[in-house]
């Protein structure tokens, strides 16, 4: 594992692309940026849907990150958003309570992932290599 | 005026005059000469006819002493004399007497001498007879007006006083009674008790001679004679008795008879009277008995009353005397103490009651009572039909005397209600355990959340911790950065199951001292997720320093967090305006400490906030309608209070107040 735990690190550095984390919660916006940086990826964190649309520019990230349940504006919302204003991210949404319809509504929205809280390390390195080979 | 015939009305009219002529001497005096004038002119005018005429002059004097009295009956004798002398003896005219008519002059003067004297000594003999007379009509007068008066004065005695009072003439039942023992009948009770039909002939041959209006009133006549008739009208069998008992004092020759007895108005209404009689003793005749009648009817009645208040009274009660001992117990007392009250009377309290409640309870009660106040408790005690659960009061009693003499006691048994209250106690900690449960359910989603974004963290954390690991150089300080936060966030999601552990398990209230800030903050993860998946935000506004108070922090915590619930729900459909829920603590007046859940959602419907917080009242769709109502519970038993107000512009505000610790 640890041989190919390089690889990617290395591929994912070759990259180069950002992955952002959208996130109300200080720990797991911690945690999450921890995780995919200890990969190699390029992180950055926001703690709210909005203050994602304030600062960056979608044209420059390689996927998001995205907490479903967040105070303000939702993940489902942003998702929806960046699509309407013509502008889709490859995203990965995360959440800490599943259930069907969220995960319906989300993949209509046009995530690419629906992932559960605690999420498992190989699943969602996978989703975000998905992500950012899709890009 | 002397030939003025005699009739009584002129009479008087002459006694009247002479009394006249009497009372003045000069009158009296006239009286003679005038006689004796008059007489003398007469004389001359018959004189040719008779000499005799002068005789008439005798008439003068006899006039004379019978108006005028002995002197001038003398002075009328001696003119008469002169007189007769002079006109009426020869030689006629003339101051000289022939010898021959001297012994006619003597016999003249010794018999009008003779008339003067008789005349007026019949004269003083019928005044003094007369005045004799005067006197004994004037005295008989006055005694006649005094008996007129007392008759006045008994009359008004009998018709005026308010006691019944007949008058009876008992004259041919005495009669009766007399017969009987002159057929050899001596004890005449024994007989009359064995021939009712005697009595009978005996109530028959009772005359009433009169009532007075307070009879008529008593036994609801409407005049007294028809009163009078019908003295059966009013007997009972009761009655007949008495009555029996009555004749049988007279027969015996007894003064007086008093007695209680039942009679009926004449409209068949029964009364309990008390009675007397009072029998004249001989040789006064039975003919008038007085027999009064006083109605106790309402006297018996209170005493009754008062008996059977005391007698069947559910409530035990007793009088204890000042040294501790029962004087009296009414029968719910022998009930609880299984012993006859005859056992129980002159009993010390310890004895009866056992000494540990008397020195710890019933002692320093009694005590207060024996010194004037009234003294109450409540408590379970034991006694022979097992342990009781007890109210007590007692009232001093001062029968005649300032001095407390006895204490009344009324126990009441509430083992039964205080059953029921422990019952109800015991279910209504279920049914708040069940509310919190399922305000638990509800939060499910949020709960999850709550537990799953520290493990999130946990496992990126360690994920990320072995990935630096297993670099070739392992960045140490990462990993251990990342293991504070790990330990960190196992924490928090301990915590997190903590805090539904304690509104999941089922633990009988425990009061402690409190912060209610505390409270507050403990609250805030547990609804925060709630908060956010209502788009709700949540503030708090806490007084820096409130005093503590004695709670139950769970109890306490689910009242805030269902206060916060229904805040939240009340906001969903707000679109026009933040919806922002406050939670305010605040110091209160009296010594209280305030907290308020605000909200900004649709307000209270004025036409449900009298039935808000009762049982099963709800405006949701899916709601039990015991949030509320439980919450109040809960508050209550705490001593405090939960109300509802409407905020000046949007939502409402809930607030409780607690009773802060000292």
């Amino acid at each position: 594992m640890p041989l190919t735990e390089d690889r990617q690190r290395h591929m994912a550095r070759r990259d180069g692309r950002v992955v952002c984390i959208v996130d109300d919660d200080a720990s797991l916006r911690r945690s999450l940026r921890n995780l995919l940086m200890s990969l190699g990826f390029r992180v950055e964190t926001f703690s709210s849907a909005e203050a994602f649309l304030e600062s960056v520019h979608p044209d420059g990230i390689g996927c998001v990150v995205l907490d479903v349940r967040m105070a303000g504006m939702s993940g489902v919302d942003l998702l929806r958003h960046l699509a309407a204003t013509g502008s889709p991210v490859p995203t990965i949404m995360l959440t800490a309570h599943a259930d069907d319809e969220m995960r319906r509504r989300s993949l209509e929205a046009g995530a690419l992932a629906f992932l559960e809280k605690p999420v498992r390390s190989d699943a969602l390195l996978a989703a975000v290599r998905t992500a950012l080979s899709s890009a | 005026m002397l030939g003025v015939p005699f009739c009584p009305a002129v009479a008087a009219g002459r006694d009247t005059w002479r009394r006249h002529v009497a009372q003045s001497a000069v009158v009296r005096y006239a009286v003679a000469v005038v006689a004796v004038a008059v007489m003398v002119v007469l004389g001359l005018w018959l004189r040719p006819i008779v000499l005799a005429a002068g005789q008439l002059l005798l008439l003068a004097v006899l006039v004379t002493g019978w108006l005028g009295g002995l002197r001038p009956a003398l002075l009328a004798w001696g003119l008469a004399t002169v007189a007769f002398a002079y006109y009426f003896t020869l030689p006629l005219d003339s101051v000289k007497v022939d010898p021959g008519q001297l012994p006619r002059l003597m016999i003249f003067a010794l018999v009008a001498g003779f008339m003067a004297t008789t005349s007026a000594a019949r004269r003083r003999a019928e005044d003094a007879l007369r005045s004799a007379r005067d006197e004994l009509e004037t005295r008989v007068g006055e005694r006649t007006r005094a008996l007129a008066d007392s008759e006045r004065r008994y009359r008004h005695i009998f018709d005026s006083t308010r006691v019944s009072i007949w008058e009876e003439d008992l004259t041919r039942v005495k009669q009766a009674l007399d017969d009987l023992r002159a057929r050899g009948v001596h004890e005449v009770g024994d007989y009359l008790a064995a021939h009712p039909e005697f009595v009978e002939h005996l109530i028959a041959r009772v005359k009433i001679v009169d009532v007075n209006d307070a009879s008529v009133a008593l036994f609801a006549a409407s005049t007294k004679q028809e009163l009078v008739a019908s003295l059966v009208g009013i007997f009972v069998p009761e009655t007949r008795v008495a009555f029996r008992k009555a004749m049988t004092a007279l027969a015996e020759g007894r003064p007086f008879f008093e007695g209680e007895s039942v009679v009926q108005t004449l409209r068949g209404q029964r009364l309990t009277v008390l009675f007397t009689l009072t029998f004249p003793q001989p040789p006064a005749s039975l003919a008038s008995v007085l027999v009064t009648v006083t109605d106790i009817t309402d006297r018996k009645r209170a005493e009754y009353l008062t008996g059977h208040v005391f007698e069947s009274s559910p409530d035990a009660i007793y009088i204890v005397g000042r040294d501790y001992r029962y004087q009296r117990v009414n029968a719910a007392f022998e009930r609880r103490w299984r012993l006859p009250a005859e056992r129980i009377v002159g009993m010390r309290v310890d004895e009866l009651a056992g000494t540990e409640p008397f020195e710890a309870t019933y002692k320093p009660h009694l005590d207060r009572c024996f010194a004037g106040d009234e003294a109450s408790f409540v408590g379970w005690f034991p006694t022979p039909a097992g342990r009781q659960y007890l109210t007590a009061t007692y009232s001093p009693l001062r029968p005649d005397s300032q001095r407390v003499e006895a204490a009344l006691a009324i126990t009441r048994d509430l083992t039964d209600h205080a059953r029921a209250a422990d019952a109800l106690q015991q279910a209504q900690a279920e049914l708040a355990h069940m509310t919190r449960v399922t305000t638990l359910g509800e939060m499910a989603a949020s709960i999850a959340h709550e537990v799953n974004q520290p493990l999130a963290a946990i496992v990126a954390d360690a994920n990320a911790s072995l990935n630096w690991l297993a670099s070739a150089t392992p960045d140490v300080d990462s990993v251990r950065e990342a293991l504070t936060a790990i330990v960190k966030d196992g924490h928090r999601a301990a915590e997190v199951i903590q805090r539904i552990r304690q509104l999941a398990t089922r633990t009988a209230p425990q009061k402690a001292r409190l912060d209610v800030n505390d409270v507050i903050r403990d609250v805030v993860p547990l609804v925060a997720t709630e908060v956010r998946s209502h788009a709700a935000s949540l503030r708090l506004d806490l007084a820096p320093a409130v005093p503590p108070v004695a709670a139950d922090r769970v109890q306490l915590q689910q009242v805030l967090i269902n206060l916060v619930m229904n805040g939240m729900e009340a906001m969903t459909s707000v679109a026009d305006r933040p919806r922002e829920l406050v939670i305010r603590s605040r110091p209160h007046e009296d010594g209280q400490v305030l907290l308020a859940v605000e909200d900004a959602g649709v307000g209270i419907d004025p036409s449900s906030v009298s039935r808000l917080f009762t049982a099963f009242f709800t405006t949701k769709r899916d709601g039990m309608g015991m949030g509320l109502s439980i919450s109040r519970s809960i508050i209550e038993a705490h001593g405090g209070r939960l109300w509802a107000t409407s905020n000046a512009q949007h939502g409402a505000t809930f607030q409780l107040a607690l009773p802060a610790l000292r």
